[in-house]
């Protein structure tokens, strides 16, 4: 005989750090939450980022990943909520008013029924197939996070010599953490013209270490049939395709691929929860309800973030209001969506509720091309500007925050056919 | 008739100018000299193929391409020295694996050795899992007849091994008026391959079976019998089957010479030591032609053929019901029917293969053209699309120059049993090889010695536990009996730490990562890896007891890792 | 020689963009709002510094790995000789957050802690 199913108002998937935010703003809500973590422990990708950067915003200090998990960890503990490590979920029903989850744990199956869902299942890594890498296949070909893994928990080296793709911030850290520990970095290579890591990370990962970084270059193939014996690099043109006259044979027996994170989203398709084309991750008002009722979403998920403070914000919203969904019953949401123009690749949320009582909004965005000039953002209702906001630089890498706060949410006009939130990013005039 | 050498030197000399040489040692014909290109050395032995000689041998040198030898195993012992078997099957391939189980129905004593690590490692693991329906096959050729006759044993023998079978069907779409009006002639030449069953499907049906196919469809050709199973789950069910019923299986065993007295195989040496059997089957695959000639009967050359394919994410298998493609007339002529979309037995879209001549025999390198070859097949259906890749692979077909199966003993050594050329379609065909080739074993073996059927043969294999395919309920039961079964480690195919641990102590167990792999879907999913692999890592050495520096990912040289901080400062390098 | 390179002030969030120029020796240093900025780039010219952070093992199960930082930067110069110092170490468990692991660190003045707590059973689970 199965478990008998158990009831809960709010479950959260995932404990890093946007789940235990979401768990522990739930839990201060009064509501009754569990938290279902797939991997031996809670923490998430945090834990195996021993590096140090963490938390300046939410803490006003500089944490390692462990540290900042520490204290996200603890606090939930505080506040009684449950973490079920090894908690798989095979499956979600979505009933009349709940949700019913099938985990799968060691101690059997458990069926969970939630009143709501906060979905913070995080991102993965792009592979070297979803790259295109060609060639051969042998071992010794990692992703960024794989060897962190690796080093930091299971204390493996995955080579002696290695030559990195991909110069996001994972990469950097990585670039640093394997030179530190004797390998061989023969280089980190860029696609595009600039790294898209931290402006920090690149001096203290890279510079400070002596690691050259070949922008405009790529990783074409790799050679070997057993173990990583080469690799070929080439310069890119202006489409990013290979100039294979520049094509050049780098022995190495490492590569490490840090060349982008796709947001988890397998339950949420699952539920039928819409999903924005360009984060890849659901679609969510300012207080990160899904367009599923019930549905909330946050953290990495959503849409991935280069600062952990920002998801850890995202997860208390979410938390929050899941709690109060549980807990009050389901109000009608009037949806206003925000619509983006020009330069901006997206905006998270895609939508506000005017209806509802959070009577702000945190919002984040990313820009599709470098402005090194001072820019404008606007933010219009019904043809009329209501706030406007300046930026010195903005690069398509750096996840950028604003804040639309009380006075400008309640200037935001009632929906009728017409109103929309309107962001244009406009040159600043030099007068 | 074989034409006349004098004819053939003519019609070679007019397309090649004098650049070759022909000859005919034996019933076959020989090609040397040299050409420019691989691909214009395979049109030459096809051409020659069609003077009527039983095979083709190939000695056409091509600059910057060298002839390969056999990389044989590191491994040295000597388990094998002075063993005596009735059968020696060189090769664990689905040919391999197949004839060694149809023998160990008889009080024979057996063994299959195979060079690489585990089973099916080579062109057995990498195809699409098809079993054809035999429709494509050239009337009268062995492919047609062993197609046809696999295809009606696979689904009770994938039952018998514990393995999935499915049969979606295979739909050849029509891409214009023109193809419609061909199906009289499909329709016939299925009836003279006695394929099972065919239907014409008309545009509408078409869309009501498939509703996202493309709208350049006018029609298409139906073939119910079209099924697929998982090629290297069943490789390795088929071993552990004979190793079940007493066959010996010897992985990492390399053939390094025959010695052979009187046209008659002696003694086989290998890696592991000297030992004699009384009959020998080549099941070598890709290395056929080079076993033949190791017992001095070269009497056919193989050429290899390239094929590349992708799997999509498992979300896509929802907008594809059938094995589906849309052949143009032009690849009637062709070789191989051009690849489409394939349904794989485990719910993945698989779109491939291409096809192209390769001289390496086991270079599995893929490149960008590869891609842009199989994006046709996505306009197939509208909702595939590239950005739903999530890995891509490469196999070597080993083609005579026929184009056609050898499965025969050998004209000139006594105890020796042929079976190459194996490529499409090959997996479908194979129990219908293996019952063959038995016969002939049996009727040699019987008369030097007393053979019968053994009484207590087990034809079922246990299947393994897949647990994302059971119910709560039986999942529920499962874990009860080891927690294990609940400790998802492979979340994007739900595979369970004890199933890993499973296919470490198999009867033919795992050795390495990849090996895991093929037996449970671990690193298969969309991660493709990215979140299994440490784990698996540390399962595998814990299993086997060894330093998790020494894990492989496919045999010897192989290890994923190369240091262990755990180690103290001085070996911390492994 | 001439090496030319850009970087951006940590200092406090305004982030300005410095230049740093050597010519044959020479330094110039451009870009800055103020003196600190001039005290940071050449700080990370003439003597980078940075936290180090890695791990260590357990003493009685060596595949157990505890992660650790330094207090405060130290030399890039000496993370080297710091990483040989730290990998000799092993350390009993449990271990608490915060707990010191290195005392002195070369005599730098600087401690090596643990940025987790780990018992024998935890360090894969969480603690209960």
């Amino acid at each position: 005989m199965m478990k008998p199913i158990e009831y809960v108002d709010v479950v959260v998937l995932g404990s890093g750090p946007a789940g235990l935010a979401a768990a522990f703003a739930s839990a201060k809500q009064g509501a009754n939450t569990v938290v279902l973590e797939r991997q031996e422990r809670p923490g998430g990708i945090l834990k195996q980022c021993i590096h140090d950067g963490f938390g300046n915003l939410r803490y006003n200090e500089t944490l390692t990943g462990p540290e900042y998990a520490y204290r996200e960890i603890q606090q939930v503990i505080a506040a009684l909520v449950p973490i079920r490590t090894n908690c798989f979920v095979a499956s979600v029903e979505h009933g009349e008013h709940h949700f019913l989850l099938n985990c799968i744990s060691p101690s059997g199956i458990e069926r969970i029924s939630a009143r709501a869902l906060v979905l913070a299942t995080g991102c993965r890594e792009r592979t070297d197939r979803q790259v295109f890498i060609h060639g051969d296949r042998p071992a010794g070909i990692f992703t960024a996070g794989l060897a962190q893994r690796l080093i930091n928990i299971d204390g493996l080296i995955p080579g002696n010599r290695a030559v990195i793709l991909g110069s996001g911030d994972i990469g950097l850290i990585m670039a640093r953490r394997l030179s530190i520990e004797g390998v061989q970095v023969e280089g980190v290579h860029e696609i595009r013209h600039e790294s898209s890591g931290l402006k920090r990370n690149i001096q203290q990962c890279l510079e400070d270490f002596d690691i050259p970084l070949y922008v405009q270059s790529t990783v074409t193939s790799v050679v070997g049939s057993q173990r990583v014996k080469a690799v070929h690099v080439a310069a890119v043109d202006v489409k990013n395709m290979p100039i294979m006259s520049t094509e050049q044979y780098i022995p190495c027996d490492t590569l490490i691929l840090s060349v982008g994170l796709i947001p988890e989203n397998e339950l949420a398709h699952s539920l039928d929860v819409p999903i924005d084309p360009v984060t890849k991750g659901p679609v969510v008002d300012h207080v990160m309800h899904t367009m599923v009722d019930g549905v909330f979403a946050c953290g990495n998920c959503v849409h991935v973030s280069d600062l952990v403070d920002y998801v850890s914000e995202s997860g208390s919203i979410a938390g929050k209001h899941a709690a109060a969904w549980a807990l009050d019953g389901c109000a009608d949401r009037t949806l206003v969506p925000v619509s983006r123009a020009g330069n901006l690749a997206y905006v998270v949320p895609q939508m506000i509720d005017t209806s509802s009582p959070q009577r702000s909004a945190s919002c984040y965005f990313r820009v599709r091309h470098t402005i090194e000039r001072t820019t404008q953002l606007r933010i219009n209702s019904e043809g009329q500007q209501l706030d406007c906001l300046t930026f010195d630089e903005l690069y398509p890498p750096q996840m950028e925050r604003f804040a639309i706060n009380e006075t400008i949410f309640s200037s935001i006009k009632q929906p009728s056919a017409d109103i929309s939130i309107e962001l244009v990013l406009v040159e600043a005039s030099h007068d | 008739m074989a034409t006349s050498l004098e004819k053939i030197q003519s019609v070679m000399t007019k397309k090649y100018g004098s650049a070759l040489e022909i000859s005919t040692p034996g019933s076959s014909i020989r090609l040397e000299g040299s050409l420019d290109t691989y691909q214009m050395k395979v049109e030459a032995g096809w051409t020659a193929a069609r003077f009527g000689y039983k095979a083709v041998i190939n000695d056409i040198t091509v600059p910057d391409v060298q002839e390969e030898t056999i990389a044989c195993s590191s491994y040295v012992d000597n388990v094998l020295e002075r063993l005596h078997f009735d059968v020696a099957i060189i090769g664990g391939g689905v040919i391999g694996t197949s004839i060694a189980r149809e023998l160990s129905k008889w009080n024979m004593k057996i063994i299959l050795i195979e060079k690489e690590e585990d089973v099916g490692v080579h062109t057995s693991s990498r195809n699409d899992g098809m079993i054809h329906d035999g429709f494509a096959a050239k009337p009268g050729t062995l492919k047609a007849l062993y197609n046809v006759r696999g295809n009606r044993l696979w689904e009770p023998l994938a039952s018998d091994l514990g393995i999935g079978f499915k049969r979606p069907g295979s739909l050849l779409l029509f891409s214009n008026p023109a193809m419609k009006a061909l199906y009289p002639l499909m329709a016939d030449r299925a009836k003279r391959n006695e394929v099972d069953g065919w239907e014409f499907w008309s545009r509408e049906r078409v869309i009501a079976e498939e509703p996202y196919v493309t709208s350049k469809q006018h029609g298409g050709f139906f073939l119910p019998s079209a099924a697929v199973i998982s090629p290297y789950k069943a490789t390795v069910a088929l071993a552990e089957s004979a190793m079940l019923n007493g066959a010996k299986l010897m992985t990492s065993t390399c053939l390094t010479g025959f010695e052979i007295e009187h046209n008659t195989i002696r003694r086989l040496h290998t890696n592991r030591g000297i030992c004699t059997a009384s009959i020998v089957i080549n099941a070598s695959g890709n290395w056929a032609d080079i076993i033949a000639e190791m017992a001095h009967d070269r009497f056919f050359s193989l050429h290899h053929r390239r094929g590349t394919e992708c799997i999509l994410d498992m979300e896509s298998s929802r907008w594809q019901q059938h094995i589906m493609s849309m052949p143009s007339i032009l690849q009637v002529r062709e070789k191989t029917k051009g690849g489409g979309i394939v349904l794989t037995e485990e719910g993945n879209v698989l779109i491939g293969p291409t096809a192209e001549e390769h001289p390496g025999r086991e270079q599995y390198t893929t490149s960008p053209s590869d891609m842009i070859k199989l994006k046709k097949h996505f306009t197939l259906n509208s909702k595939l699309s590239m950005d739903q890749i999530i890995t891509y692979f490469c196999g070597v077909r080993p083609c005579t120059y026929e184009e056609d199966f050898i499965v025969g003993p050998s004209d000139n050594i006594s105890n020796l049993i042929h079976v190459a050329g194996i490529q499409s379609p090959g997996l479908a065909s194979a129990p219908a090889i293996a019952a063959d080739v038995a016969e002939m074993v049996i009727a040699k073996a019987k008369t030097f010695m007393e053979i019968q059927p053994k009484a207590n043969w087990i034809p079922k294999r246990t299947a393994d536990i897949i647990t994302r395919r059971l119910s709560l309920e039986a999942r529920d039961e499962l874990i009860r009996l080891d927690p294990s079964y609940g400790k998802i480690i492979c979340r994007c195919e739900q595979v369970s730490e004890k199933e890993v641990v499973n296919a470490l102590h198999s009867t033919l167990p795992a050795t390495s990562l990849d090996a895991v792999k093929r037996r449970t879907r671990v690193q298969m999913g969309r991660c493709h890896g990215g979140f299994c692999t440490a784990r698996c890592i540390d399962i595998i050495a814990r299993e086997l007891h060894i330093d998790a520096c020494d894990v492989v990912k496919k045999g010897p040289d192989s290890q994923i890792c190369k240091g262990n901080m755990s180690h103290d400062e001085t070996n911390r390098i492994c | 020689m001439i090496k030319e390179r850009c970087i951006t002030c940590i200092i406090c969030p305004k982030g300005c963009r410095i230049s740093i120029s050597q010519i044959d020796g020479e330094l110039t240093i451009d870009g800055y709002q103020c003196s600190r900025g001039n005290d940071y780039a050449r700080q990370v010219v003439e003597f980078p510094v940075q936290m180090l952070t890695t791990t260590v093992s357990a003493s009685h199960d060596h595949h157990i790995r505890i992660p650790v930082k330094t207090t405060r930067e130290i030399p890039v110069n000496t993370i080297k000789e710091a990483m040989r110092k730290i990998r000799a170490v092993r350390i009993a468990l449990p271990v608490r957050i915060g707990e010191v692991i290195v005392e002195n660190l070369l005599d730098l003045d600087v401690d090596v802690i643990a940025t987790d707590s780990v018992t024998p059973h935890n360090w894969r689970n969480h603690e209960s």
